[in-house]
């Protein structure tokens, strides 16, 4: 294994956080090799960044400490496949790119789309609790998820699940590694189930003049018995509903038919086969402000009334999912108070996912917050995993 | 202690709720499981969350077991009091708080039989997509604690996959949320490991589940083979083929008899094996996949498939399939049931060994089971009052789960450890695995109050002190496969 003396020489530039650029990387292959840094790391009181592609390094706070970047882009192998059963086992290193290019091959794939698909790791993309417009249709990363093997903050390998579809054997501790940033511990392997690609994917998409019509027909759109696999709205420059189908090409035929019908009071109206292009996410710039808001889906409508009052550069609502994602100039971080005191009145909340340095980028934490610290001191006693940077210190 | 938890528990709920004559307490000592047995100290069937959390709060400091439990239908002892201590049923608390059409979900309490959540929102055209086969006794709650299945979670998911946030009393009796309507809340999913985790990490009194719309289409089928393999390659096929039927059923041998006799719906008697398919979505797929399937039945060796003429005959087919486990009763008076799952394409292997085993350890195996996941249900039938019945049933159980667990898959797919399975975790995982579960445990209930020693291998501080396996109950009308 290569700790600071590797082949390739590891630039520490590039795994800047913030202004913070760590002492030392590694770079394990093995698992065995993650367990041996973070046990070392634990008794040396090390802190560590893992680090998958960096490319949602952003969402978290810079480090407090930051001695090790822990690069698992090594640890990239398929360890299992079965076509016949569904069924991939997976090192977390791996791109869900490159997943996805070995499901393709069989005519598979895991209905996942969060943003940098190319290069994100798995790893990465499940600490980060990733996801995309496809949610909708086919749940997230926590429906797919079958088990996971785990390095533990002071180098216990720990795994939960199993390789089957069905399996209620021991805790599902899986989940609680999902969107932790890495605090519990670092993800190393992962087992999915997988889906058969379907027979057809397209899209309609429709221009409105406001919001709350395309949020009318987004309702619409969502009735029984279409089922449409991701549905957005886009707050820009102009306000763009798209909807998108997948599965047996008559029902896609008849479902774009539904939702072309259900966007008559559109000022434009487009059909999208090939709709890759679409739904490809854009990167957003460095120095904006973006808000992840959340709220209960009927609060839906009013809460995005309270978010457009604010004037975000670019607004993406998901109706279905009950979710925005907005972005604003940095400057707008002051309306960050008066906006989630509306939200909390609806069941809501903000999470900064980009902001300025210092900003309270969870608002008030769950009343369960000492419970998730306990479970971070079992599992992280050392508390080398990511100090400084998350909820749950 | 039980007169010291009598007297707390008197002090601060009301007397009504506390049963504690010993023909009261009886009916709370055993589950859907046969082999575990365990007399409650004193039980309490509670009306709202507040008296859960009060009586939760006597255990806790008098440091008695707390045992949660629903309709008692379980098939690993979960719900079996075997340590004595505090029963606290939750079929009370039946009330369906609400139902949000436009969110597609229903807050509820926990003691809600699943059916009628299903039957309440058929109004909306919706209903609770987990549909284990006990549905019309079993609770929300049981399905919470158990990560309940059913056939029809092969498309659908199993209960995890339904279920939003739950209320959750902890083992000192605080009340607390976890979950939650909004996705993506920040923090851990601490939801995520309480569902499934039968009672060990806390009581869930009150949950918000996601109701799925009803599918616009339906067709039913039943592939009739001579032989079993052809069936069980067929199966595999299917999945294979990138087919996900909305459930997938197999009855093998004197399973199909047995249930035919119970309910005449046209299963046939006589055949070795039937495949009951069931197909849903939008009309356009139902058709499409309509014609895979009868292709692929017929490609391996299918003798006939039929299709359910309409919704009574669907119902009559799903009626049989779901009172299995009564049915066998016409086969041996005891039972004793596995639940181990393998990788798809490994059933054809699993139900020859299972065959076999039967006939090496001289003892009858009915196979009736969610084939579409793999999860294998074999049930082993005998009679007690035969010498070593029970001995060569059990041997014969391990047997199966080991072959399961070599073949890469599981030793429980929807029922649950419990008592039964606990020491068989060691199966699958490693120590360093059981000390991450156990460090789950001890973050939720650090003084090992709720449903202690149940789900992990027993410790030294669990002493078996299980009641002696004479007084085992025949297979009646109240357990479901």
């Amino acid at each position: 294994m290569n700790v600071a003396s590797p082949q390739p020489t590891p630039q520490i530039a590039a795994y800047a956080i913030g202004e913070r650029l760590p002492h030392h990387v590694a770079q394990p292959a093995t698992v065995a090799e993650v367990a041996e840094v973070l046990a070392a790391a634990s008794r040396t009181q090390a802190a560590v960044a893992p680090w998958g592609a960096g490319t949602r390094q952003f969402l978290t706070n810079p480090p407090l400490r930051y001695d090790l970047a822990l690069d698992l882009r090594r640890l990239d192998r398929v360890i299992e496949y079965h076509p016949a059963d569904l069924v991939v086992m997976v090192e977390a290193g791996i791109s869900l790119g490159a997943l996805q290019a070995v499901l393709a091959e069989r005519g598979q794939w895991l209905p996942w789309d969060p943003p940098a698909p190319e290069t994100a790791t798995i790893g990465g993309l499940l600490a980060t609790a990733a996801w995309g417009p496809l949610r909708l249709g086919y749940g997230g990363p926590r429906d797919w998820l079958l088990g996971m093997r785990v390095v533990l903050g002071d180098g216990r390998i720990a795994q939960s699940g199993g390789r089957v579809v069905k399996n209620v054997a021991g805790y599902d501790n899986h989940k609680l590694h999902l969107g932790a940033f890495g605090t519990l511990g670092v993800i190393a392997a992962v087992t999915f189930k997988v889906a058969p690609l379907p027979e057809r994917i397209a899209s309609v998409r429709a221009v409105f003049a406001t919001p709350a019509a395309a949020l009318h027909a987004a309702t619409a759109i969502r009735q029984p018995p279409s089922q449409p696999v991701a549905l957005v709205i886009t707050v820009a420059e102009t306000v763009t509903l798209a909807v998108r189908f997948a599965g047996v090409a008559a029902a896609v035929e008849r479902q774009l038919g539904l939702a072309t019908a259900a966007c008559a009071r559109a000022e434009a109206v487009a059909l999208s086969v090939d709709d890759r292009e679409l739904w490809a996410v854009p990167s957003t710039p460095d120095d904006a402000l973006v808000l992840r808001i959340g709220v209960p889906e009927r609060m839906l409508a009013a809460a995005v009334d309270a978010v457009t009052a604010l004037a975000p550069s670019h607004l993406s609502i998901f109706p279905g999912l009950g979710l925005m994602v907005g972005r604003w100039p940095v400057a707008a971080a002051t309306h960050l108070p008066a906006l989630r005191q509306t939200l909390a009145g609806m069941d809501g909340y903000a999470v900064v996912e980009r902001g300025p340095a210092g900003i309270d980028r969870w608002g008030p934490p769950p009343p369960t917050i000492d419970l998730m610290r306990a479970l971070r001191r079992r599992w992280d006693p050392a508390g080398i995993l990511n100090p400084g940077r998350w909820l749950v210190e | 202690m039980r007169d010291d938890l009598v007297a707390a528990l008197l002090r601060v709920v009301d007397p009504a709720i506390v049963l504690r004559r010993p023909e009261e307490l009886m009916l709370y000592e055993y589950d859907g499981s046969v082999l575990d047995q365990g007399m409650p100290e004193v039980v309490v069937v509670p009306r709202t969350t507040d008296e859960v959390a009060a009586c939760v709060k006597v255990a806790f400091q008098l440091g008695a077991p707390i045992v949660a439990r629903g309709a008692g239908t379980g098939l690993a002892g979960g719900s079996v009091p075997e340590q004595g201590g505090l029963v606290i049923s939750l079929t009370r608390l039946n009330r369906i708080l609400a139902i949000d059409p436009v969110a597609r979900t229903a807050r509820v309490q926990a003691g809600v039989v699943n059916t009628d959540l299903s039957l309440a929102a058929a109004r909306y055209g919706l209903h609770f997509a987990p549909d284990p086969s006990s549905q019309r006794s079993s609770t929300i709650g049981g399905n919470i604690a158990t990560n309940a299945g059913g056939p029809h979670c092969l498309k659908y998911g199993v209960t995890s996959n339904h279920i939003l946030a739950a209320t959750v009393v902890l083992a000192d009796g605080r009340v607390v949320e976890l979950g939650s309507a909004v996705l993506d809340a920040p923090g851990y999913d601490l939801l995520g490991v309480m569902i499934g985790s039968e009672g060990t990490l806390g009581i869930v009194t009150e949950a918000l589940v996601k109701l799925t719309p009803n599918p616009e289409a339906v067709r039913t089928f039943l592939a009739i083979y001579d032989d079993l393999d052809a069936a069980s390659t067929t199966v595999s096929a299917i999945i294979a083929h990138g087919i996900l039927p909305a459930a997938l059923e197999m009855l093998v041998g004197q399973g199909i008899a047995a249930v035919e006799a119970a309910v005449h719906a046209g299963y046939p008697a006589e055949a070795r094996a039937v495949l009951l398919i069931e197909i849903d979505g939008l009309g356009e797929e139902v058709a499409a996949q309509a014609e895979q399937i009868a292709a692929l039945c017929r490609q391996y060796g299918a003798r006939e498939l039929r299709a359910a003429q309409d919704e009574a005959q669907r119902a009559k087919l799903w009626a049989g399939r779901k009172g299995a486990l009564a049915a066998c009763a016409r086969i041996a008076p005891h039972y004793h049931i596995q639940d181990g799952v393998v990788p798809r394409s490994r059933l054809p292997e699993l139900l020859r060994l299972t065959e076999e085993v039967a006939t090496r350890y001289q003892i009858t195996i009915v196979n009736i089971f969610h084939a579409g996941d793999g999860n294998l249900h074999p049930l082993l039938l005998f009679d007690l009052r035969h010498p070593g019945a029970l001995e060569r049933a059990v041997a014969a159980s391990e047997e199966i789960l080991q072959a399961c667990v070599t073949a890469g898959g599981t030793i429980s797919g929807e029922h649950g450890i419990g008592i039964e399975k606990r020491d068989y975790l060691g199966w699958i995982f490693g120590p360093a695995d059981l000390a991450a579960f156990a460090d789950v445990r001890a973050v939720f209930d650090p003084d090992g109050v709720m449903n202690p020693c149940k789900l992990l291998p027993s410790g030294s501080s669990c002493a078996d002190i299980r009641h002696a396996r004479g007084a085992l109950r025949a297979v009646d009308r109240g357990a479901w496969i």
